[in-house]
């Protein structure tokens, strides 16, 4: 029986770092009121989707390996992003098939990789979030997450529990974004085209405001409503349940 | 070396081996001399009812006839309600039925001008509302070529699955053809819209028979 | 059929912003989707279902060479005669022979994605034949020269008005002058044309669907009958397949077909499915007297022994790429061959090569509805991605987003350097974006600004933040 609680360790993910820390401080806030210590070690940067995807196994492998190292003493490694905690759980051990050392290595990690959502439902048993935010809300169902992660109850039951938030579903929320990391740069007009059924359809719901659980999605999402002038304001789902929602939305400036 | 061999030397080496060793070669000659039944959807204990309830989803009609011997009294009656000539192209089988001069038939494979066919089945499956014809029984053309194709089906050749309409054909040799029928002709090519009659028959009719 | 697949880029371009076409596609995309989430949700078994179809075609594949020849000797038991071509040229000149000996001047043709791949059509004319698609949809883009845009509706893109259009201006050959407007009429007036083209043929041509070892039986999948009428009235009927679709027994065909209909256009069974085993036999009074199976390699013994083996298990059934949200957006024709959407993506580079397919895996976001849908499990996306690696590997990779890589990783992989030069260029862009909230405008970013604002960072870094919090 362990004598420390668990630590917990915080995989920001390069979007959050680079363009909305918010996110990250949310995660963090929502693990703390789970009653689980949690710190960010250093070493991180990316977890090596971009590289993967774009087929360069070698530097993937190399981010791989700084990621496990840096999280190495840790007992959960939480990101708050279905497609950058399906790298860790899924693909690493993809990586270091050739290796048994290493693939060991990359399993064990693995076991102990999780999304913010289902980490807080499925770990911390977390029924509810003390939260206020008295909006008609949509959620998008990032494919990662779902697919991969199984993400689908956890934000929702989650999001159900905020005060005054009224969830709404669109259709089609388990249908692509778009975004596909470096696609929604190669092929920009067939990803504009799949954003824009999504941008339909989230406007169908009457929606005051769109969440996701990944902060690709959402940036690509926010892009787009706020080029086609739509007043709907896209938030991350941490920000929500974290109660950190007094910032500007995604896309936003400030006072508006 | 042979298309042939070189094939069958690349899916080897693809494999990663060598020829099967004849151990390897009787396990999978044991599982095509007694081939594993997989997985099969529940169908109603009611196999008659299933059956027509399928039929008619898949818009082919049906009736009903007590024995054999009413069949072309049922036929004609058919005939006149659609409209069509009392001339019909049948299979041998049906030959020995107590046909009345009312009805003009053929013996023979279909032609284009043929416009109503009558076939006995071999079999039928309640789970998809499906007949089985073979051409060993009945020639393929009478399934296809006229515009109204009618099936005589006894209610003991309903099965449940298909399954059992291959352990039956396995008790005989394979025709040249088995049709597994399942509703008349349609197309959705044009504007994803059903339509039925492309090239094959408009109408399939079943009689039941018992 | 003609490789445009290094053009897919321009071609989706095109694609997007043709109005008849983005119709078509939407009608189409809803239509397949509903009928196949109906069909499925009626059957509880579904789920056993495609774990028992992988099991089949996965123990068949371990043993193909066997599976392969116990069918050619039951083809040959029955009177027929088995053809193994290795390449799409060999196939086609075994075709022609065949055709040639047996003085045809008319042959017909079910649908066949092998013989689009063979570019059978083509060849046969070039010899003399002439050649007459009888599946309505393959029929319909014959009469306008155009390759199939779906692997199970050919004609998807095309608007019931163009169809008229087509009919009024090619069969006036026939005597036939009226133009017609609705479905029925259009069907009919097809009806009327192909059947005197079924009676006239000497030699009929179709697909397979499957390969039955067991007895030596091809299988065909279809709704109209005009495969049937191709199969039995000519004396001769020549089976155009390949290798990876045999398996073992009667039984396990049953169990991929219950996946194969619903996964397709969402029926538990199409009007026809027909089991053809050799020639016409003894006593019967119609059938084909020449029974020819041809079977294609074309780089499958290949795919065999490599990462793409699980594409094998393909059964041809389309879900892939009607779920596919980037299929759905452009169509079949942009991807410039056969074989369209996910499963087009997968099997393109492998039979024209990689350098000229290179799009293909690229232009997909890997969010694998593709392999939430497909009947046989097999795992799109991870084969997407191996392209990708190939790709990468053999240096295909454009020079700039190599070096964008290149540069990128090596920032990555050195996280205090990084996070140095992040906070600056962050402080930076969040100062410029702050007001506003996002850029209408980013240059090295320009693709992504075409059509979408850039939301401006929040403007310090979290590790900047997290980092000063650690150290106050």
């Amino acid at each position: 029986m362990p004598t420390t609680p668990p630590k917990v360790g915080l995989f920001v993910t390069c979007l959050v770092d680079l363009f909305r820390p918010n996110v990250g401080f949310s995660a963090i806030k929502l693990i703390e009121q789970a009653g689980y210590s949690v710190d960010v070690p250093e070493q991180q940067t990316c977890c090596g989707q971009p590289a993967y995807n774009s087929g360069d196994v070698p530097t993937t492998r190399e981010l791989a390996r700084q990621v496990m190292t840096a999280f190495e003493n840790y007992d959960y490694v939480v990101a708050p992003s279905g497609s950058c905690a399906s790298m860790l759980k899924f693909h690493y051990v993809e990586l270091f098939k050739d290796n048994p050392v290493e693939l060991e290595k990359a399993q064990h990690f693995a076991q102990r990789c999780y999304e913010l959502t289902s980490f807080l439902t499925d770990i911390c048993e977390m029924k509810q979030v003390t939260a206020n935010f008295p909006h008609r809300v949509t959620y998008h169902d990032s494919c990662s997450g779902l697919r991969e992660m199984g993400i689908k109850q956890q934000p929702r039951q989650l999001l159900n529990s905020v005060t005054g938030l009224n969830l709404v579903e669109m259709k089609e929320s388990e249908t692509c974004c778009g975004f596909g990391g470096t696609f929604c740069l190669k092929y920009p007009d067939i990803s504009t085209r799949i954003v824009s059924d999504k941008v339909a359809n989230i406007h169908h719901t009457d929606a005051e405001v769109l969440t996701a659980g990944d902060l690709g999605c959402l940036m690509n999402m926010a892009g787009r409503l706020s080029r086609t002038g739509s007043k709907v304001q896209v938030y991350h789902v941490a920000e929500i349940l974290a109660d950190m929602t007094n910032i500007p939305a995604i896309g936003e400036a400030e006072g508006e | 070396m042979s298309s042939r061999e070189q094939i069958l030397g690349k899916i080897r080496k693809s494999l990663g081996r060598g020829v099967l060793s004849a151990e390897q070669i009787s396990v999978l000659e044991a599982r095509l001399a007694t081939p594993p039944l997989h997985e099969q959807p529940q169908v109603n204990t009611d196999l008659v009812q299933q059956f027509t309830q399928k039929l008619q989803k898949v818009g082919a009609s049906f009736s009903n006839v007590e024995n054999e011997s009413l069949i072309p009294f049922a036929l004609i009656a058919l005939l006149k309600e659609w409209e069509l000539p009392l001339q019909v192209v049948i299979d041998a089988h049906l030959q020995a039925l107590p046909w009345t001069d009312e009805v003009q038939y053929a013996v023979r494979a279909a032609q284009d001008s043929d416009k109503v066919s009558v076939t006995e089945a071999f079999a039928a499956v309640a789970e998809t509302g499906t007949v089985a014809l073979l051409s060993s029984h009945s020639p393929t053309t009478l399934n296809f070529l006229p515009e109204t194709h009618i099936v005589i089906v006894h209610r003991a050749q309903i099965a449940a699955n298909l399954e059992s309409v291959w352990e039956k054909l396995r008790q005989q040799a394979m025709p040249r053809t088995v049709n597994l029928i399942t509703g008349p002709s349609r197309t959705a090519d044009v504007e994803q819209t059903i339509q039925l009659g492309a090239h094959g028959p408009r109408r399939l009719h079943v009689i039941l028979v018992g | 059929m003609q490789i445009n697949s290094p053009q897919f880029k321009q071609r989706a371009t095109v694609a997007l912003q043709d109005m008849r076409l983005q119709k078509a596609l939407s009608k189409a995309k809803g239509g397949f989707i509903d009928k196949r989430l109906a069909a499925i949700s009626a059957l509880p078994e579904f789920e056993a279902l495609r774990e028992r179809g992988k099991a089949i075609k996965q123990h068949t594949l371990e043993n193909l060479d066997f599976y392969l020849e116990r069918f050619e000797s039951k083809v040959i038991e029955q009177g027929g005669k088995v053809h193994w071509a290795s390449s799409s040229e060999e196939a086609c000149q075994l075709i022609l022979e065949i055709s040639r000996a047996a003085n045809a001047k008319v042959i017909t043709k079910g649908k066949s994605m092998v013989g689009e791949e063979i570019s059978l059509n083509e060849a046969l004319e070039a010899d003399g034949f002439k050649v007459v698609e009888t599946d309505l949809g393959e029929y319909i883009i014959q009469l306008a020269h155009e390759p199939p845009s779906h692997i199970i509706a050919p004609a998807v893109h095309k608007t019931r008005e163009q169809i008229s259009d087509l009919f009024h201006e090619h069969h006036q050959q026939y005597g036939l002058t009226q133009k017609l407007d609705t479905v029925p009429e259009l069907v009919n007036e097809a009806r009327t044309v192909l059947r005197s083209q079924f009676l006239s043929a000497d030699v009929g041509i179709t697909g397979a669907n499957f390969l039955i070892a067991e007895t030596g039986s091809t299988v065909i999948v279809t709704n109209e009958g005009n495969g049937d009428l191709t199969n039995t009235l000519p004396r001769v009927h020549i089976v155009m397949t390949s290798i990876e679709k045999v398996v073992p027994t009667l039984n396990d065909a049953t169990t991929l077909l219950r996946l194969l209909g619903r996964s397709a256009t969402g029926q538990e069974m199409t009007s026809y499915t027909t089991f053809t085993t050799g020639v016409r036999r003894e006593g019967e009074l119609d059938g084909a007297q020449e029974f020819h199976v041809v079977l294609l390699d074309n780089g499958r013994t290949t795919m065999l022994g490599d990462e793409f083996k699980d594409m094998l298990r393909c059964i041809r059934c389309g879900a892939c790429m009607n779920h596919c949200p980037v299929y759905g957006s452009v169509g079949g024709h942009a991807y410039g061959w056969v074989y369209p959407g996910p499963m087009g993506s997968v099997l393109t580079p492998l039979m024209i090569g990689l350098k000229a397919a290179q799009d293909l895996p690229n232009a997909s976001t890997l969010c694998g509805r593709c392999e939430q849908v497909c009947p046989m499990k097999i795992p799109l996306p991870t084969m997407l991605r191996q392209h990708r690696i190939n790709a990468y590997e053999q240096d295909l990779m454009p020079t700039r987003a190599r070096w964008a890589l290149k540069i990128w990783a090596y920032f990555a992989k050195r996280p205090a350097l990084y996070q140095k030069l992040a906070s600056i260029k962050i402080g930076i862009l969040g100062f410029l974006g702050g007001g506003r909230g996002s850029f209408r405008y980013l240059p090295f970013a320009g693709a992504w600004t075409k059509n979408r604002d850039f939301p401006a960072p929040q403007g310090k870094t979290f590790m900047a933040q997290w980092k000063a919090r650690k150290s106050a």
